[in-house]
Protein backbone atom coordinates (compact mmCIF):
# COMPACT_ATOMS: atom_id res chain seq x y z
CA UNK A 1 0.00 0.00 0.00
CA UNK A 2 1.43 3.23 -0.88
CA UNK A 3 1.69 6.18 1.61
CA UNK A 4 -1.26 8.30 -0.45
CA UNK A 5 -3.24 5.07 -0.15
CA UNK A 6 -2.64 5.13 3.72
CA UNK A 7 -3.38 8.46 4.17
CA UNK A 8 -6.45 8.53 2.23
CA UNK A 9 -7.58 5.74 4.41
CA UNK A 10 -6.69 6.77 8.02
CA UNK A 11 -8.27 10.10 6.83
CA UNK A 12 -11.71 9.66 4.68
CA UNK A 13 -14.14 8.61 6.63
CA UNK A 14 -13.46 11.40 9.72
CA UNK A 15 -13.23 13.83 6.68
CA UNK A 16 -16.51 13.04 5.42
CA UNK A 17 -17.73 13.16 8.81
CA UNK A 18 -16.66 16.64 9.36
CA UNK A 19 -18.48 17.99 5.91
CA UNK A 20 -21.27 16.71 7.18
CA UNK A 21 -21.36 19.39 9.82
CA UNK A 22 -22.07 21.32 7.32
CA UNK A 23 -23.63 19.93 4.50
CA UNK A 24 -26.25 17.38 4.53
CA UNK A 25 -25.89 15.95 1.49
CA UNK A 26 -23.48 12.95 1.53
CA UNK A 27 -22.72 12.99 -2.52
CA UNK A 28 -21.49 16.51 -2.15
CA UNK A 29 -19.40 15.94 0.72
CA UNK A 30 -17.89 13.10 -0.59
CA UNK A 31 -17.57 15.24 -3.60
CA UNK A 32 -15.64 17.73 -1.81
CA UNK A 33 -13.12 15.20 0.23
CA UNK A 34 -12.24 13.52 -3.39
CA UNK A 35 -11.40 16.97 -4.89
CA UNK A 36 -8.69 17.78 -1.36
CA UNK A 37 -7.45 13.88 -2.30
CA UNK A 38 -6.68 15.34 -5.87
CA UNK A 39 -4.79 17.99 -4.06
CA UNK A 40 -3.00 15.85 -2.10
CA UNK A 41 -1.99 13.77 -4.84
CA UNK A 42 -1.20 16.29 -7.72
CA UNK A 43 0.68 18.29 -5.35
CA UNK A 44 2.38 15.55 -3.46
CA UNK A 45 1.18 17.38 0.02
CA UNK A 46 1.39 13.73 1.57
CA UNK A 47 5.22 14.61 1.84
CA UNK A 48 3.69 16.98 4.88
CA UNK A 49 4.53 15.75 8.41
CA UNK A 50 1.40 14.23 10.34
CA UNK A 51 -0.25 16.80 12.29
CA UNK A 52 1.01 19.49 9.36
CA UNK A 53 -1.10 17.15 7.14
CA UNK A 54 -4.06 16.47 9.43
CA UNK A 55 -4.73 20.26 9.48
CA UNK A 56 -4.42 21.02 6.08
CA UNK A 57 -7.05 18.40 5.15
CA UNK A 58 -9.52 19.29 7.66
CA UNK A 59 -8.63 23.01 6.83
CA UNK A 60 -9.33 22.17 2.77
CA UNK A 61 -12.44 20.32 3.80
CA UNK A 62 -14.05 23.35 5.45
CA UNK A 63 -12.85 25.27 2.59
CA UNK A 64 -14.39 23.28 0.39
CA UNK A 65 -17.78 23.60 1.67
CA UNK A 66 -17.72 27.00 2.01
CA UNK A 67 -17.06 27.21 -1.42
CA UNK A 68 -19.70 24.90 -1.93
CA UNK A 69 -22.42 26.85 0.35
CA UNK A 70 -21.44 29.86 -1.58
CA UNK A 71 -21.97 29.09 -4.64
CA UNK A 72 -24.88 26.83 -3.88
CA UNK A 73 -26.67 29.99 -2.89
CA UNK A 74 -25.89 31.91 -5.98
CA UNK A 75 -27.62 29.50 -7.71
CA UNK A 76 -30.34 28.50 -5.51
CA UNK A 77 -31.10 32.22 -5.11
CA UNK A 78 -34.36 31.01 -2.45
CA UNK A 79 -32.25 29.07 0.07
CA UNK A 80 -32.65 30.60 3.47
CA UNK A 81 -31.25 33.44 4.35
CA UNK A 82 -30.83 32.79 8.36
CA UNK A 83 -29.94 28.79 7.42
CA UNK A 84 -27.28 30.38 5.59
CA UNK A 85 -25.70 32.92 8.03
CA UNK A 86 -26.28 29.70 10.71
CA UNK A 87 -23.82 27.76 8.46
CA UNK A 88 -21.42 31.14 7.68
CA UNK A 89 -21.12 31.37 11.51
CA UNK A 90 -19.85 28.00 12.76
CA UNK A 91 -17.98 27.48 9.29
CA UNK A 92 -16.17 30.71 10.45
CA UNK A 93 -15.92 29.43 13.91
CA UNK A 94 -13.66 26.42 12.98
CA UNK A 95 -11.92 28.76 10.74
CA UNK A 96 -10.77 30.71 13.77
CA UNK A 97 -8.77 27.51 15.10
CA UNK A 98 -11.02 25.99 16.88
CA UNK A 99 -11.05 22.18 16.15
CA UNK A 100 -14.30 19.88 15.83
CA UNK A 101 -13.48 16.62 18.13
CA UNK A 102 -13.68 14.55 15.26
CA UNK A 103 -10.57 16.64 14.12
CA UNK A 104 -9.09 16.15 17.41
CA UNK A 105 -9.96 12.57 18.69
CA UNK A 106 -9.84 9.42 16.49
CA UNK A 107 -13.20 7.99 16.03
CA UNK A 108 -12.22 4.55 18.04
CA UNK A 109 -11.69 7.24 21.15
CA UNK A 110 -14.96 8.83 20.73
CA UNK A 111 -17.27 5.13 20.40
CA UNK A 112 -14.55 4.59 23.08
CA UNK A 113 -16.48 7.45 24.92
CA UNK A 114 -19.70 6.61 24.64
CA UNK A 115 -19.43 3.14 25.34
CA UNK A 116 -18.42 4.74 29.10
CA UNK A 117 -21.26 6.58 29.72
CA UNK A 118 -24.02 5.66 31.96
CA UNK A 119 -25.89 3.37 30.48
CA UNK A 120 -29.38 5.46 29.86
CA UNK A 121 -27.15 8.28 28.17
CA UNK A 122 -25.37 5.62 26.21
CA UNK A 123 -28.53 4.22 24.93
CA UNK A 124 -29.84 7.32 23.98
CA UNK A 125 -26.81 8.37 22.23
CA UNK A 126 -26.83 4.55 20.59
CA UNK A 127 -30.98 4.93 19.09
CA UNK A 128 -30.21 8.68 18.16
CA UNK A 129 -26.82 8.10 16.37
CA UNK A 130 -26.31 4.89 15.45
CA UNK A 131 -29.75 3.89 14.64
CA UNK A 132 -30.76 6.99 13.30
CA UNK A 133 -34.23 7.37 15.32
CA UNK A 134 -36.11 10.53 15.98
CA UNK A 135 -37.00 11.79 19.08
CA UNK A 136 -40.39 11.09 18.52
CA UNK A 137 -39.51 7.82 17.61
CA UNK A 138 -37.45 6.62 20.90
CA UNK A 139 -40.09 8.16 22.78
CA UNK A 140 -42.76 5.64 21.50
CA UNK A 141 -40.13 2.62 21.40
CA UNK A 142 -39.23 3.31 25.11
CA UNK A 143 -42.82 4.28 25.93
CA UNK A 144 -41.71 7.46 27.36
CA UNK A 145 -42.52 10.95 26.74
CA UNK A 146 -41.15 13.03 24.10
CA UNK A 147 -39.93 15.48 26.69
CA UNK A 148 -37.86 12.86 28.55
CA UNK A 149 -35.98 12.01 25.95
CA UNK A 150 -35.14 15.15 24.64
CA UNK A 151 -33.66 15.96 28.00
CA UNK A 152 -32.09 12.51 28.19
CA UNK A 153 -30.50 12.86 25.13
CA UNK A 154 -29.46 16.49 26.32
CA UNK A 155 -27.40 15.02 29.11
CA UNK A 156 -25.94 12.47 26.85
CA UNK A 157 -24.74 14.69 24.53
CA UNK A 158 -23.38 17.01 27.48
CA UNK A 159 -22.20 13.39 29.48
CA UNK A 160 -19.89 12.53 26.15
CA UNK A 161 -18.48 15.88 25.38
CA UNK A 162 -17.05 15.61 29.46
CA UNK A 163 -15.99 12.32 28.88
CA UNK A 164 -14.31 13.50 25.90
CA UNK A 165 -13.15 16.93 26.88
CA UNK A 166 -13.43 17.17 30.53
CA UNK A 167 -15.79 19.87 30.14
CA UNK A 168 -18.99 19.80 30.38
CA UNK A 169 -21.85 21.58 28.32
CA UNK A 170 -24.08 24.29 30.06
CA UNK A 171 -27.52 25.60 29.20
CA UNK A 172 -29.54 26.57 31.76
CA UNK A 173 -32.13 23.66 31.40
CA UNK A 174 -34.79 25.33 32.38
CA UNK A 175 -34.55 28.66 30.32
CA UNK A 176 -38.16 29.24 28.87
CA UNK A 177 -38.08 30.97 25.72
CA UNK A 178 -41.44 33.00 24.55
CA UNK A 179 -42.35 33.57 21.07
CA UNK A 180 -45.43 33.70 19.04
CA UNK A 181 -46.10 30.66 17.10
CA UNK A 182 -45.42 30.80 13.39
CA UNK A 183 -45.58 33.87 11.90
CA UNK A 184 -43.47 33.73 8.82
CA UNK B 1 -50.71 31.53 20.76
CA UNK B 2 -48.01 32.27 22.76
CA UNK B 3 -45.96 28.90 23.67
CA UNK B 4 -43.25 27.79 25.56
CA UNK B 5 -40.51 26.24 24.79
CA UNK B 6 -36.54 24.93 26.38
CA UNK B 7 -33.60 26.51 23.83
CA UNK B 8 -32.61 22.76 24.59
CA UNK B 9 -35.12 21.75 22.82
CA UNK B 10 -34.99 23.60 20.52
CA UNK B 11 -31.28 22.60 19.56
CA UNK B 12 -32.07 19.17 19.40
CA UNK B 13 -35.24 19.96 17.30
CA UNK B 14 -32.53 21.68 14.54
CA UNK B 15 -30.10 18.97 14.66
CA UNK B 16 -32.86 16.50 14.23
CA UNK B 17 -33.60 18.41 11.18
CA UNK B 18 -37.27 19.27 12.71
CA UNK B 19 -36.76 22.87 12.97
CA UNK B 20 -40.27 25.23 12.15
CA UNK B 21 -40.10 28.66 11.40
CA UNK B 22 -40.81 29.89 15.19
CA UNK B 23 -37.51 27.62 16.30
CA UNK B 24 -35.13 28.70 13.96
CA UNK B 25 -36.08 32.52 14.53
CA UNK B 26 -35.85 31.85 18.35
CA UNK B 27 -32.71 30.34 17.63
CA UNK B 28 -31.44 32.73 15.40
CA UNK B 29 -32.07 35.29 18.06
CA UNK B 30 -30.52 33.55 20.99
CA UNK B 31 -27.58 32.90 19.29
CA UNK B 32 -27.09 36.20 18.60
CA UNK B 33 -28.02 37.92 21.79
CA UNK B 34 -24.38 36.26 23.19
CA UNK B 35 -21.33 34.73 22.01
CA UNK B 36 -21.29 31.79 24.66
CA UNK B 37 -24.24 31.02 23.27
CA UNK B 38 -23.17 30.78 20.36
CA UNK B 39 -20.17 28.34 21.70
CA UNK B 40 -22.64 26.50 23.60
CA UNK B 41 -24.77 25.49 20.38
CA UNK B 42 -21.49 24.65 18.80
CA UNK B 43 -20.28 22.79 21.48
CA UNK B 44 -23.39 20.75 21.15
CA UNK B 45 -23.67 20.14 17.65
CA UNK B 46 -20.13 19.03 17.86
CA UNK B 47 -20.77 16.15 19.85
CA UNK B 48 -23.90 15.35 17.59
CA UNK B 49 -22.15 15.38 14.90
CA UNK B 50 -18.76 13.39 15.95
CA UNK B 51 -21.13 10.55 17.58
CA UNK B 52 -23.15 9.82 13.99
CA UNK B 53 -21.86 6.28 13.25
CA UNK B 54 -22.03 5.56 9.82
CA UNK B 55 -20.64 2.88 7.74
CA UNK B 56 -17.06 3.29 6.48
CA UNK B 57 -17.02 3.29 3.10
CA UNK B 58 -13.28 4.65 2.69
CA UNK B 59 -12.00 1.47 0.75
CA UNK B 60 -15.17 2.25 -2.09
CA UNK B 61 -14.40 5.93 -1.91
CA UNK B 62 -10.52 5.06 -2.47
CA UNK B 63 -11.27 3.02 -5.66
CA UNK B 64 -13.73 5.92 -7.14
CA UNK B 65 -10.93 8.12 -6.52
CA UNK B 66 -8.83 6.18 -8.71
CA UNK B 67 -10.90 5.49 -10.97
CA UNK B 68 -12.27 9.15 -11.61
CA UNK B 69 -8.05 10.12 -11.75
CA UNK B 70 -7.64 7.44 -14.36
CA UNK B 71 -10.95 8.76 -16.48
CA UNK B 72 -9.59 12.38 -16.24
CA UNK B 73 -5.82 12.28 -17.17
CA UNK B 74 -5.13 8.79 -18.55
CA UNK B 75 -2.10 10.83 -20.28
CA UNK B 76 0.03 10.41 -17.36
CA UNK B 77 2.40 7.21 -16.90
CA UNK B 78 0.97 7.11 -13.07
CA UNK B 79 -2.35 6.82 -13.94
CA UNK B 80 -1.82 4.45 -16.74
CA UNK B 81 -0.40 2.14 -14.49
CA UNK B 82 -3.76 2.79 -11.89
CA UNK B 83 -5.94 2.01 -14.61
CA UNK B 84 -5.08 -1.45 -14.94
CA UNK B 85 -5.78 -1.94 -11.22
CA UNK B 86 -8.66 -0.40 -11.63
CA UNK B 87 -10.27 -2.45 -14.47
CA UNK B 88 -10.89 -5.56 -13.30
CA UNK B 89 -12.83 -3.92 -10.38
CA UNK B 90 -14.76 -1.18 -12.40
CA UNK B 91 -17.80 -2.92 -13.80
CA UNK B 92 -18.43 -3.68 -9.89
CA UNK B 93 -19.09 -0.12 -8.69
CA UNK B 94 -20.45 0.98 -11.94
CA UNK B 95 -23.63 0.63 -10.55
CA UNK B 96 -22.42 2.65 -7.40
CA UNK B 97 -21.45 5.78 -9.88
CA UNK B 98 -24.43 5.68 -12.34
CA UNK B 99 -26.10 6.43 -8.76
CA UNK B 100 -23.81 9.27 -7.69
CA UNK B 101 -24.55 10.77 -11.00
CA UNK B 102 -28.10 10.39 -10.63
CA UNK B 103 -28.21 11.86 -7.76
CA UNK B 104 -26.18 14.78 -8.25
CA UNK B 105 -28.71 15.81 -10.89
CA UNK B 106 -30.29 18.67 -9.07
CA UNK B 107 -31.89 21.56 -11.79
CA UNK B 108 -30.57 24.52 -11.30
CA UNK B 109 -33.89 27.15 -11.02
CA UNK B 110 -32.83 30.47 -12.18
CA UNK B 111 -35.45 33.09 -11.37
CA UNK B 112 -36.51 35.65 -13.78
CA UNK B 113 -35.87 39.16 -13.02
CA UNK B 114 -39.30 40.71 -11.89
CA UNK B 115 -39.29 37.54 -9.43
CA UNK B 116 -36.70 38.84 -7.45
CA UNK B 117 -38.37 41.24 -5.12
CA UNK B 118 -37.71 40.52 -1.44
CA UNK B 119 -38.53 36.37 -1.72
CA UNK B 120 -38.81 34.10 1.18
CA UNK B 121 -38.41 30.47 0.98
CA UNK B 122 -39.45 28.02 3.20
CA UNK B 123 -38.31 24.29 2.95
CA UNK B 124 -39.92 21.62 5.03
CA UNK B 125 -37.57 18.44 5.93
CA UNK B 126 -38.12 14.75 5.16
CA UNK B 127 -40.60 13.84 7.76
CA UNK B 128 -41.90 16.61 8.90
CA UNK B 129 -45.09 18.85 7.67
CA UNK B 130 -45.53 22.73 8.29
CA UNK B 131 -47.68 25.54 7.72
CA UNK B 132 -47.29 29.17 6.04
CA UNK B 133 -49.46 31.88 6.27
CA UNK B 134 -48.75 34.11 3.37
CA UNK B 135 -49.57 38.14 3.21
CA UNK B 136 -52.74 38.09 2.08
CA UNK B 137 -53.64 35.64 4.53
CA UNK B 138 -53.65 32.24 2.36
CA UNK B 139 -52.47 29.72 4.39
CA UNK B 140 -50.23 26.84 2.55
CA UNK B 141 -49.46 23.40 3.97
CA UNK B 142 -46.33 21.73 3.15
CA UNK B 143 -45.60 18.28 2.88
CA UNK B 144 -42.07 16.53 3.74
CA UNK B 145 -39.71 17.43 1.23
CA UNK B 146 -41.53 20.34 -0.28
CA UNK B 147 -40.40 23.96 -0.92
CA UNK B 148 -42.16 27.13 -1.24
CA UNK B 149 -41.48 30.27 -2.69
CA UNK B 150 -43.59 33.58 -1.50
CA UNK B 151 -42.74 37.43 -1.77
CA UNK B 152 -42.73 39.00 1.61
CA UNK B 153 -45.51 41.32 0.17
CA UNK B 154 -47.52 40.81 -2.52
CA UNK B 155 -47.33 43.81 -5.42
CA UNK B 156 -48.10 44.54 -8.66
CA UNK B 157 -51.99 42.81 -8.72
CA UNK B 158 -50.89 39.69 -8.31
CA UNK B 159 -50.24 36.50 -6.36
CA UNK B 160 -47.69 34.36 -7.16
CA UNK B 161 -45.57 31.45 -5.30
CA UNK B 162 -43.75 28.62 -6.81
CA UNK B 163 -43.65 25.15 -5.25
CA UNK B 164 -41.76 21.87 -5.48
CA UNK B 165 -42.89 18.99 -3.69
CA UNK B 166 -47.04 18.69 -2.57
CA UNK B 167 -49.50 21.18 -0.44
CA UNK B 168 -52.63 21.97 0.53
CA UNK B 169 -53.19 25.75 -0.28
CA UNK B 170 -56.31 27.55 1.46
CA UNK B 171 -56.38 30.66 -0.61
CA UNK B 172 -58.08 33.85 0.58
CA UNK B 173 -60.63 35.06 -2.60
CA UNK B 174 -59.74 38.00 -4.10
CA UNK B 175 -60.87 38.43 -7.59
CA UNK B 176 -58.60 41.07 -8.64
CA UNK B 177 -55.59 39.69 -7.83
CA UNK B 178 -55.38 36.24 -8.87
CA UNK B 179 -53.45 33.56 -7.63
CA UNK B 180 -50.95 31.52 -9.35
CA UNK B 181 -48.89 28.61 -8.11
CA UNK B 182 -46.03 28.21 -10.35
CA UNK B 183 -44.57 24.57 -10.61
CA UNK B 184 -41.79 22.75 -13.29
CA UNK B 185 -44.56 21.65 -15.14
CA UNK B 186 -47.59 24.18 -15.26
CA UNK B 187 -48.67 27.25 -13.97
CA UNK B 188 -52.47 27.27 -11.85
CA UNK B 189 -54.59 29.97 -11.82
CA UNK B 190 -57.13 30.69 -8.98
CA UNK B 191 -59.40 33.10 -6.99
CA UNK B 192 -60.12 31.71 -4.06
CA UNK B 193 -60.54 27.78 -3.51
CA UNK B 194 -58.93 25.26 -1.69
CA UNK B 195 -56.78 22.44 -3.22
CA UNK B 196 -54.16 20.40 -3.62
CA UNK B 197 -51.09 19.98 -5.78
CA UNK B 198 -48.41 17.20 -5.83
CA UNK B 199 -45.21 17.88 -7.86
CA UNK B 200 -42.22 16.36 -6.89
CA UNK B 201 -39.01 16.11 -9.24
CA UNK B 202 -38.18 12.35 -8.25
CA UNK B 203 -42.16 11.25 -9.81
CA UNK B 204 -42.46 11.57 -12.98
CA UNK B 205 -46.55 12.92 -12.45
CA UNK B 206 -47.72 15.93 -11.39
CA UNK B 207 -51.16 16.36 -10.15
CA UNK B 208 -53.47 18.94 -8.61
CA UNK B 209 -56.64 18.14 -6.93
CA UNK B 210 -59.81 20.48 -6.28
CA UNK B 211 -61.67 19.98 -2.85
CA UNK B 212 -63.34 23.82 -3.53
CA UNK B 213 -64.34 26.55 -5.56
CA UNK B 214 -62.36 27.07 -9.51
CA UNK B 215 -58.74 26.66 -10.64
CA UNK B 216 -57.47 26.90 -14.29
CA UNK B 217 -53.85 24.90 -15.24
CA UNK B 218 -52.07 26.48 -17.62
CA UNK B 219 -49.41 23.60 -19.08
CA UNK B 220 -47.30 25.89 -21.73
CA UNK B 221 -47.05 29.53 -22.22
CA UNK B 222 -49.83 30.71 -24.65
CA UNK B 223 -51.82 27.58 -24.14
CA UNK B 224 -55.53 27.96 -22.80
CA UNK B 225 -55.83 27.15 -19.26
CA UNK B 226 -57.82 23.59 -18.37
CA UNK B 227 -60.35 24.22 -15.91
CA UNK B 228 -61.30 21.68 -13.23
CA UNK B 229 -64.07 21.86 -10.62
CA UNK B 230 -64.42 20.06 -7.25
CA UNK B 231 -64.23 16.71 -7.00
CA UNK B 232 -61.65 16.25 -10.72
CA UNK B 233 -57.99 16.05 -10.25
CA UNK B 234 -55.66 16.97 -13.63
CA UNK B 235 -52.77 14.70 -14.05
CA UNK B 236 -49.63 15.07 -16.28
CA UNK B 237 -47.53 12.44 -16.71
CA UNK B 238 -44.13 14.15 -17.49
CA UNK B 239 -42.59 11.58 -19.10
CA UNK B 240 -45.08 11.76 -22.06
CA UNK B 241 -46.30 15.24 -21.23
CA UNK B 242 -50.07 13.90 -21.84
CA UNK B 243 -52.25 15.07 -19.22
CA UNK B 244 -55.70 14.29 -18.03
CA UNK B 245 -58.36 15.26 -16.13
CA UNK B 246 -60.22 12.83 -13.88
CA UNK B 247 -62.79 12.14 -11.50
CA UNK B 248 -60.97 11.14 -8.25
CA UNK B 249 -60.99 10.84 -4.31
CA UNK B 250 -59.56 14.62 -3.53
CA UNK B 251 -60.31 13.98 -0.01
CA UNK B 252 -57.69 11.16 0.19
CA UNK B 253 -55.27 13.11 -2.09
CA UNK B 254 -54.40 15.48 0.51
CA UNK B 255 -55.28 13.63 3.88
CA UNK B 256 -51.71 14.24 4.51
CA UNK B 257 -52.31 17.30 6.09
CA UNK B 258 -54.80 15.92 8.77
CA UNK B 259 -51.46 13.79 9.97
CA UNK B 260 -53.63 10.56 7.86
CA UNK B 261 -51.80 9.06 5.11
CA UNK B 262 -55.03 7.61 2.63
CA UNK B 263 -54.10 5.75 -0.82
CA UNK B 264 -56.25 3.62 -3.13
CA UNK B 265 -54.44 1.31 -5.57
CA UNK B 266 -51.20 3.14 -5.99
CA UNK B 267 -48.19 1.06 -7.58
CA UNK B 268 -45.40 0.13 -4.91
CA UNK B 269 -42.71 2.51 -5.98
CA UNK B 270 -44.85 5.14 -5.41
CA UNK B 271 -45.88 3.76 -1.94
CA UNK B 272 -42.24 3.61 -1.47
CA UNK B 273 -41.88 7.32 -1.99
CA UNK B 274 -44.33 8.49 -0.20
CA UNK B 275 -43.47 6.17 2.90
CA UNK B 276 -39.51 7.99 2.31
CA UNK B 277 -40.74 11.41 2.47
CA UNK B 278 -42.88 11.16 5.33
CA UNK B 279 -40.56 9.05 7.28
CA UNK B 280 -37.17 10.55 6.05
CA UNK B 281 -35.71 7.00 5.35
CA UNK B 282 -34.25 5.01 2.71
CA UNK B 283 -36.31 2.18 1.08
CA UNK B 284 -35.14 0.18 -1.60
CA UNK B 285 -36.04 -2.84 -3.35
CA UNK B 286 -34.59 -5.13 -6.26
CA UNK B 287 -37.36 -8.22 -6.78
CA UNK B 288 -39.71 -7.27 -10.13
CA UNK B 289 -42.42 -9.36 -8.80
CA UNK B 290 -42.68 -5.92 -6.29
CA UNK B 291 -43.13 -2.80 -8.96
CA UNK B 292 -46.13 -4.96 -10.30
CA UNK B 293 -48.10 -4.64 -6.79
CA UNK B 294 -51.05 -2.02 -6.50
CA UNK B 295 -51.57 -0.75 -2.28
CA UNK B 296 -54.57 0.07 -1.09
CA UNK B 297 -54.14 1.21 2.98
CA UNK B 298 -54.62 4.07 5.50
CA UNK B 299 -51.73 4.86 8.03
CA UNK B 300 -51.41 7.52 10.89
CA UNK B 301 -48.57 9.46 11.39
CA UNK B 302 -48.62 7.93 15.08
CA UNK B 303 -47.14 4.80 13.26
CA UNK B 304 -43.49 4.41 13.45
CA UNK B 305 -41.46 3.33 10.53
CA UNK B 306 -41.09 -0.34 11.76
CA UNK B 307 -44.51 -0.16 12.45
CA UNK B 308 -45.36 0.26 9.14
CA UNK B 309 -43.37 -1.68 7.74
CA UNK B 310 -44.40 -4.45 10.04
CA UNK B 311 -48.08 -4.04 8.87
CA UNK B 312 -46.53 -4.44 5.35
CA UNK B 313 -44.94 -7.58 6.46
CA UNK B 314 -48.16 -9.10 7.75
CA UNK B 315 -50.64 -8.24 5.15
CA UNK B 316 -48.54 -8.31 2.13
CA UNK B 317 -45.75 -10.58 0.57
CA UNK B 318 -42.80 -8.74 1.65
CA UNK B 319 -40.25 -9.18 3.88
CA UNK B 320 -37.53 -5.59 5.21
CA UNK B 321 -34.22 -5.96 6.77
CA UNK B 322 -32.33 -3.15 7.83
CA UNK B 323 -29.26 -1.98 6.09
CA UNK B 324 -27.58 0.91 7.17
CA UNK B 325 -28.63 4.64 9.17
CA UNK B 326 -32.32 4.78 7.98
CA UNK B 327 -32.13 2.51 5.04
CA UNK B 328 -34.21 -0.68 4.27
CA UNK B 329 -34.65 -3.14 1.71
CA UNK B 330 -37.54 -4.36 1.00
CA UNK B 331 -37.77 -8.20 -0.07
CA UNK B 332 -40.38 -10.00 -2.13
CA UNK B 333 -41.44 -13.19 -0.34
CA UNK B 334 -44.42 -14.88 -1.60
CA UNK B 335 -46.96 -16.12 1.26
CA UNK B 336 -47.63 -19.44 1.87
Amino acid sequence: MSTFDQIFLKYYHSLLLYGLKFIRDENDVHDIVQEVFVTVWEKEKYTFSDAHLKSYLFNSVRNGCLNHIRHQSVVNKHIEKQELSLLINELNFYGSGEKSLIEKESLKEIYAAIESLPPKQKEMIELSRFEGLKNKEIAEKLGIPLRTVETRLFRALSGLRKVLTGKQIYILLNLVVRHKADNP
Amino acid sequence: MNQETDITQIILRYLNGECNIADRQTLTSWLKSSGKNQKTFYEMKDVWDASLKKEDNSRDALLRFYKQKATKNSASVKSLRLWKTVAGIAAVFIVGLMTILFLNEQPVKIHEGSYETTMMSFKVPFGSKSEVTLADGSTVVLNSGSELTYPGTFTGGKREVSLLGEAFFNVKANENEPFVVRTDHFNIQVTGTQFNVCSYTDDDFSKVSLLEGKVGVLVGEGTSAIDIVPGQQFYLNEKERKYRVLDSDVGMESSWKDGEFRFKEIAFPELLKRLERWYDVKLSYSSPELGKMLYNGNFRNQETIWQVLDGLKLTTSIDYKKTGFRKFEIIYKPMK
